[in-house]
Order: C-alpha cells, then sequence, then structure tokens
C-alpha cells in the first residue's frame, strides 16, 4: 500500500496556506473554493469508488506474462515505444489513466514504460483536444502542438530507464 | 471564468458515471466467473481499502483546486506571460503551467488570452506541457495516493526537460516554417 505521509502533509501544508492567503486578501473566495470543490465533490463521489473496483478487477484479469513481455523490465526501448503509443491514443480523464496504471503495475509494468504511458496520456489526451483545445484554438495550434509533443513519452520514458539504472548503481 | 459545466442534472448520475458502474460490473463478473468468489471479493475489499485512503486527500485537493481558482488573478498571469518570449518567458510559462488547476477548465481560456494577447506558439506549448506533464494539481490529487512518492518522484524528474525540449521543438518549427 502506498505511503499516505507526503500526499497528506503536502495538501494540508497547501490547503492552509491557500485558506490563510485568501481569508486577509480575498474574504469571498472562501465561499467560491467551496462552491467549486463540492461541485467536483458530487461528479466524483460515485466515479471513484466504482472506477477503483474496475481497476482492482481488471488487474487481476490482466495476463501477467503479456503485460511484463510488453511492458515489463526486459521489454526496454520497444515497451517504452508501446506505452507511449497506448497512452496517446488513451481516452477519458484521470479516473481512466490511473486505476489503469495499478493495474498495469499489478501485472508487472515497470517504471519507465508506465513513464511513458503517463507522460503520453497526460500530453495528448484524446478527448480534451476534441473538446477544448481545438475548439478554441484551433485545428493548427493543436495539430502542431501534437506533432512537438509527440517525441517527449519516449523521451521521458528513456529518461526514466536512465534515472531508475543511475539510482540502482549508486 | 468559464462557467461550471453540468454533465447531468442533479440527482441522475451522468453518462460517465453510469459507464464506471457497467465497467465495474462488467469487470467484477469477469473476475468472478474466472477466478471465483474469493477473488472477486477481495478486489472489492481492496479497493475500498484505497478509497478509505484516498478519499480524504482528494477531498482536501479539490479544496485547493476551488481555493487556487478563486485566488489566481487570471488576467494578470496572462499579461505576464505574454511579455517575453525568450529563456525568462519559458521558465515563467513553465511555473505557470504547474501551478495551473488540474481541469481544462482553467488552462485553454488562459491560453486562448495568452493567443489573442500575442504570445508566440513555442510559449504556449510550453506552457501546455508543464500544466499536462507536471501539473501540482494533478499530481497531489491523483498521481501520489495512486501510485505512490517513489514512481511519482522519478516520473516528475523524468518530465523537467519535457516542457523545455517541447517549446524548443516549436520554436524550431517555427523558425523552419514547417
Amino acid at each position: 500500500m502506498k505511503n499516505l505521509v507526503i500526499p497528506v502533509s503536502f495538501v494540508v501544508v497547501m490547503l492552509v496556506a491557500l485558506a490563510a492567503y485568501a481569508h486577509f486578501r480575498k474574504p469571498d473566495a472562501h465561499r467560491a473554493a467551496l462552491v467549486e470543490a463540492g461541485r467536483q465533490l458530487r461528479a466524483l463521489a460515485l466515479r471513484i469508488p466504482f472506477a477503483l473496483i474496475a481497476a482492482e478487477c481488471i488487474g487481476r484479469l490482466l495476463p501477467t506474462e503479456n503485460v511484463s513481455a510488453l511492458l515489463g523490465a526486459d521489454a526496454g526501448f520497444s515497451g517504452v515505444l508501446f506505452a507511449s503509443a497506448v497512452g496517446a491514443f488513451l481516452p477519458g480523464g484521470p479516473m481512466v489513466a490511473f486505476p489503469l496504471a495499478i493495474a498495469l503495475f499489478r501485472a508487472g509494468a515497470t517504471n519507465a514504460p508506465l513513464v511513458a504511458l503517463m507522460t503520453a496520456w497526460s500530453m495528448m489526451a484524446v478527448n480534451r483536444m476534441l473538446m477544448f483545445e481545438v475548439p478554441l484554438l484551433g485545428a493548427r495550434f493543436a495539430f502542431g502542438r501534437v506533432v512537438v509533443s509527440a517525441p517527449m513519452p519516449i523521451i521521458a520514458g528513456l529518461l526514466a530507464a536512465q534515472i531508475s539504472a543511475w539510482l540502482i548503481i549508486s | 471564468m468559464t462557467p461550471a459545466k453540468r454533465d447531468a442534472p442533479p440527482g441522475r448520475p451522468s453518462k460517465l458515471t453510469l459507464f464506471f458502474v457497467a465497467l465495474a460490473a462488467l469487470s467484477a463478473a469477469a473476475l468472478w466467473w474466472q477466478q471465483g468468489v474469493d477473488a472477486t471479493l477481495a478486489a472489492v475489499r481492496d479497493a475500498m481499502v484505497l478509497l478509505a485512503m484516498i478519499a480524504p486527500v482528494i477531498a482536501a485537493a479539490l479544496l485547493i483546486g476551488g481555493y487556487v481558482q478563486a485566488v489566481l488573478p487570471r488576467e494578470a498571469v496572462s499579461r505576464w506571460l505574454g511579455s517575453d518570449s525568450g529563456a525568462g518567458g519559458y521558465l515563467l510559462a513553465m511555473i505557470a503551467g504547474c501551478f495551473t488547476p488540474a481541469g481544462p477548465f482553467a488552462a485553454f481560456p488562459l491560453v486562448l488570452a495568452l493567443r489573442r494577447g500575442g504570445a508566440p506558439f513555442d510559449v504556449c506549448v510550453v506552457y501546455l506541457s508543464a500544466w499536462s506533464t507536471l501539473g501540482v494539481q494533478r499530481i497531489v490529487i491523483w498521481e501520489l495516493p495512486f501510485l505512490g512518492h517513489e514512481f511519482v518522484a522519478l516520473r516528475v524528474l523524468a518530465s523537467l526537460p519535457v516542457p523545455l525540449l517541447a517549446g524548443l521543438l516549436a520554436r524550431y518549427l517555427l523558425a523552419h516554417r514547417i
């Protein structure tokens, strides 16, 4: 199970700092923040439990041999490449991507391909591009951004592999 | 500020919620069929344990997102970002991207304002790349509780050069009119 000390302390410090700033500089921000957080919480409250159940079940269903062959330690560069492609076309928001990442971890995927997958998913985000980027900024802008972003998941994945290797050696 | 988007009338679950309910039901049924009732119950129990651990973090982080949206001076930010297209502009765009709230409602209107204010394409690329790969809010709400701090530290370290590299590549493409 993941250690929650760092996320919890980070969240508490940030929340206290922002609330204090808002209290002295912009008192009406309290209400706006509560309303916005409540609106998002209502949307997530039902989704997260079911997303987690799906992730746990899918993680146990995934064939471990196939996942480790495609995204495991021995997959090397082709694992990073494959993960980048999967991430780039992965639809949906964090509710899909993070439970999937857990499931892949459980089934034997290693760090470098998962870094590539998360980087590709976060930079490309097909739904977000079609719903926000193209309508607001135009197809030319979106296309240009996709072109310059395409190598980035591979670079991040290879860097992650290199950093992991250094950390193990030292 | 963009008006709040409702994905369903109050009291009725949205399509996305129904999708997750269906996905959970289908995968639980498949697990039951393949590995039996004990494996399925263990999966549901593990999911509930994870939920109990991450729920307080998610709730607090949503409140943080609410405060950032309420406090952030959006016009001032877009004026700063558009004013410098050199190395300083890249750094500023990267920092702004890291601290923009996670949803697309905050980032894309800001980029639109930047473009209208004359900010070059490469600065917008730096901003959007930093927002998507290094956005603090998404890391805290989702990535830390789900994937743990070791993976997050590795991913952040490996992604640090990404916004600048993407920006430089964008500048190169612009300069060569490709």
